[in-house]
């Protein structure tokens, strides 16, 4: 196997339309992390360690995109080729080694080489440990791993936060990218040893697992991680209220995944691992005491009401618009069902009654996020400022859900070009409100980083608007809303 | 029942056509299924047959052409059309989060003469755990379940695309007395579509043969073999082939191979009386592999 198809590998399961993504992200990611880097002084707080941060985002996401280098190598095992076998496994080496040349520049030009380096190595590990790693040992070793960074759980135990400036910062980063190396290493080896079969679905890759899962079922996500998770955990759905006359309820229980009623103790079991997260994190520093205390509580709370509700309001939006596109594009699946189920209206009725259930259901569960973060921004800068500030950007998320919405309903889904230039739009909204709120705070509230904030929302709030009268437009049109996507 | 075997047919299409991304998946189709009839919808696969039922019950818009249901426009059916039908889908993936007893409870609200006894009785004669979640089950069990679905809530129009796919022999031999019994018994009108021809010979009162986007066969099943043969004619006749046939096959040493039909008045075409030509007779699924090959 020449050179060209050794570096082409990763790439030649990929769909058209997901390259073309791909080369537009990549360049969102490097042109924005160079622009950072080369940026003029004034237009962010350590515009350098944020263009790293993005840089590391891409890595983990390349290495993600490398690890599906195991399927073929899989497959080339069970077809007994054992050239195939390690043409993945060179093709793996080559690629990594390829994309680190390519960032190196960029380290250099950080001006801050030994820690960007480290950051980005660790983001390229993560990237790889997330796709390669046993799924079981995932959530419980991105804990383990993040606990030295942690800052109120290392003022509980009394230890030093490990920031880029401590010391110990590059040799406990390089023991992490090491281990997590030899983890996905070892993985690697023993299914290519002993093959699929042997290995339970809690010791297997997770890129493995969703491969796997995908074949067996649909190309849904919340459906493929129903298929992985054990059945005590999966939710318990609340039944009574549904039925004929009670539209959002039943309505929820038709779509499913994040829409679904769930019980009182399925909901606590839900949360209990974000609540301990917030426990853990709050609880030592509203114990703590001392002159650090005030600065330690603010920063925390800002960057929970920043960066932390920021981000659940997106994923949030994200789950409901990404499971409402796979509803849509299923015409097998809830949607014929849904289609031909008596008692929910017919025409325009059928239309308001599905719109009042997502729209109500997202209302529920973004309002309060948005209304808990502006007030935290407020409290803890004492800037009213800030706080529109903070409206105006989290108000994006909704409008963006409304147009998202629409455009699944009406059939007229955006292109992928425009989706992925969209989330690098919101992705460099996010960094500098977050940018702005954790280190520029009043001072910075009438420089470039705020007009670029403005300007972005505003565009972001055009495009929403836009995409959502088009969709709504098409959905007037339709004879009912449950048309599949073709 | 009285009132759908009245003024309508309960099925009915009229020039419908659609594509995918330009490729034709229907090229114009009529069809009609009067009321009791069990029609087996034959075709290869991407014959059309998965788009044919979409269309006809309203789950995707034609580009042009119309379909109606038990009388209604199959884009706004209303409620009193919508709880005399059931549709199963090829793969069925509604509702993975609900347990069967759960799904079966949730969608039996919805229909006035939903069977709660008999879904209860044949979850547990086909041996399908009732707690563990759809997700969780194999695709023939989810199959099953979805089958108990639609013949739970006693349709007037029962439509199933492909029922029997992730069927094993018995649980398959189970679905045919079932659709047999309600066609039967209660005049159920059933659009049956399926590649196994012995299933459709089974329960079929008609069969329709879908390829390339249009219905080349529709009649009686027993008529089938009647009214349809494979006529061979020698190189030096296929000049004079019919041109109204079925499908039409060059083979290598220049003879023909045609798939014929008797007319209005039961003759076969006046080249069969040729002398070298040959008429054979076709089994049903002969008679789909010399159309659809």
């Amino acid at each position: 196997m020449n050179l060209t198809l050794l570096l082409a590998m990763p790439w030649a399961g990929l769909r058209t339309s997901l390259r073309r993504v791909w080369v537009l992200f990549s360049l969102a990611c490097l042109g924005g992390a160079l622009a950072l880097f080369l940026e003029r002084p004034g237009f962010m707080h350590q515009a350098w360690s944020v263009a790293t941060m993005l840089l590391a985002f891409w890595l983990a996401m390349m290495g993600l995109l490398l690890s599906s280098l195991l399927l073929p190598a899989l497959e080339a095992r069970q077809l007994s080729l054992p050239r195939l076998q390690r043409a993945a496994a060179l093709s793996l080496l080559l690629n990594v080694v390829l994309v680190l040349v390519a960032v190196a520049p960029m380290v250099w030009l950080s001006g801050h080489p030994r820690v960007a380096g480290q950051v980005l190595l660790l983001g390229l590990a993560a990237g790889f440990a997330y796709a390669l790693l046993p799924a079981l040992w995932i959530l419980p070793l991105l804990l383990l791993l993040m606990l030295p960074f942690w800052h109120s759980v290392g003022h509980l135990w009394h230890w030093r936060m490990i920031g880029p400036n401590d010391p110990r910062f590059i040799w406990v980063t390089t023991a992490v990218i090491v281990l997590a190396g030899l983890g996905c290493a070892w993985c690697w080896r023993r299914l290519l040893r002993y093959g699929v079969q042997p290995i339970g679905w809690r010791m297997r890759p997770t890129i493995l697992n969703f491969h796997l899962s995908a074949r067996r079922m649909t190309g849904d996500p919340q459906v493929l991680l129903a298929c992985q998770t054990p059945s005590w955990l999966l939710p318990q759905v609340r039944m009574d209220a549904a039925g004929p006359g009670h539209f959002p309820r039943t309505l929820r229980i038709a779509l499913g995944g994040v829409f679904l009623p769930v019980t009182v103790r399925s909901a606590a079991r839900q949360l209990l691992l974000p609540g301990l997260l917030v426990l853990i994190t709050f609880v030592p520093l509203l114990a703590s005491k001392g002159a650090e205390h005030d600065a330690n509580l603010r920063a925390t709370v800002l960057s929970f009401a920043g960066m932390g509700i920021g981000l659940l309001i997106l994923a949030l939006m994200l789950t409901r618009s990404a499971q409402l596109f796979y509803r849509w594009r299923r015409p097998d699946g809830a949607l014929a069902l849904l289609s031909l189920l008596p008692g929910l209206g017919t025409g325009a009725a059928q239309t308001t009654r599905l719109l009042e259930t997502l729209f109500g259901w997202m209302c529920a569960w973004t309002a309060p996020l948005i209304g808990i973060s502006v007030l935290a921004v407020m409290v803890a800068t004492h800037s009213l400022d800030l706080a529109v500030l903070q409206l105006i950007v989290l108000g994006l998320v909704p409008a963006a859900e409304v147009a998202a919405v629409y455009s699944t309903l009406g059939r007229r889904p955006l292109p992928s070009w425009a989706l992925a230039v969209l989330a690098v739009l919101g992705m460099g909204l996010f960094i500098a409100g977050d940018d702005l709120l954790a280190f520029g705070g009043r001072a910075v509230l009438s420089g470039s980083l705020a007009t670029f904030l403005l300007v972005g929302c505003g565009l972001g709030y055009a495009m929403s608007v836009l995409l959502a009268v088009r969709g709504r437009s098409a959905l007037r049109h339709q004879p009912h809303p449950y048309l599949a996507l073709e | 029942m009285a009132e759908s075997s009245a003024a309508y047919p309960p099925i009915m299409v009229r020039g419908l056509r659609h594509s995918y991304e330009a490729h034709p998946a229907l090229r114009g189709v009529d069809l009609q299924v009067r009321q009791g009839t069990v029609l087996g919808l034959i075709g290869r696969n991407g014959a059309g047959k998965s788009t044919l039922i979409r269309a006809l019950l309203g789950l995707l818009m034609p580009e042009a052409g119309s379909a109606w249901v038990l009388g209604e426009p199959a884009l706004q059916l209303t409620d009193r059309v919508k709880e005399r039908l059931a549709y199963v889908p090829q793969q069925p993936e509604a509702f993975p989060w609900l347990t069967a007893e759960q799904m079966l409870r949730f969608v039996g609200q919805f229909f006035p003469r939903w069977d709660a006894s008999f879904a209860k009785d044949t979850l547990s004669r086909w041996s399908i755990p009732s707690t563990r979640p759809l997700v969780k089950l194999s695709p023939g069990e989810r199959q099953r379940v979805e089958l108990i679905r639609a013949l739970a809530s006693r349709p007037e129009v029962l439509v199933l695309d492909e029922p029997a796919a992730a069927l094993d022999p018995v649980a398959r031999r189970d679905l045919l007395r079932e659709v047999a019994l309600r066609a039967g018994e209660d005049g159920c009108t059933v659009i049956f579509s399926s590649h196994i021809v012995s299933d459709l010979e089974r329960v079929a009162s008609q069969v329709a043969l879908m390829h390339e986007g249009q219905l080349r066969l529709h009649c009686e099943l027993d008529a089938a073999k009647e009214r349809y043969a494979r006529l061979w004619l020698p190189a030096q006749f296929t000049a004079v082939a019919p041109a109204a046939a079925l499908s039409r096959r060059a083979q290598a040493d220049g003879s023909l191979t045609l798939v014929v039909e008797r007319d209005a008045g039961g003759r076969w075409p006046e080249v069969v009386q040729m002398a070298g030509a040959r008429l054979d007779a076709l089994g049903l699924e002969d008679l789909f592999v010399e159309i659809a090959a």
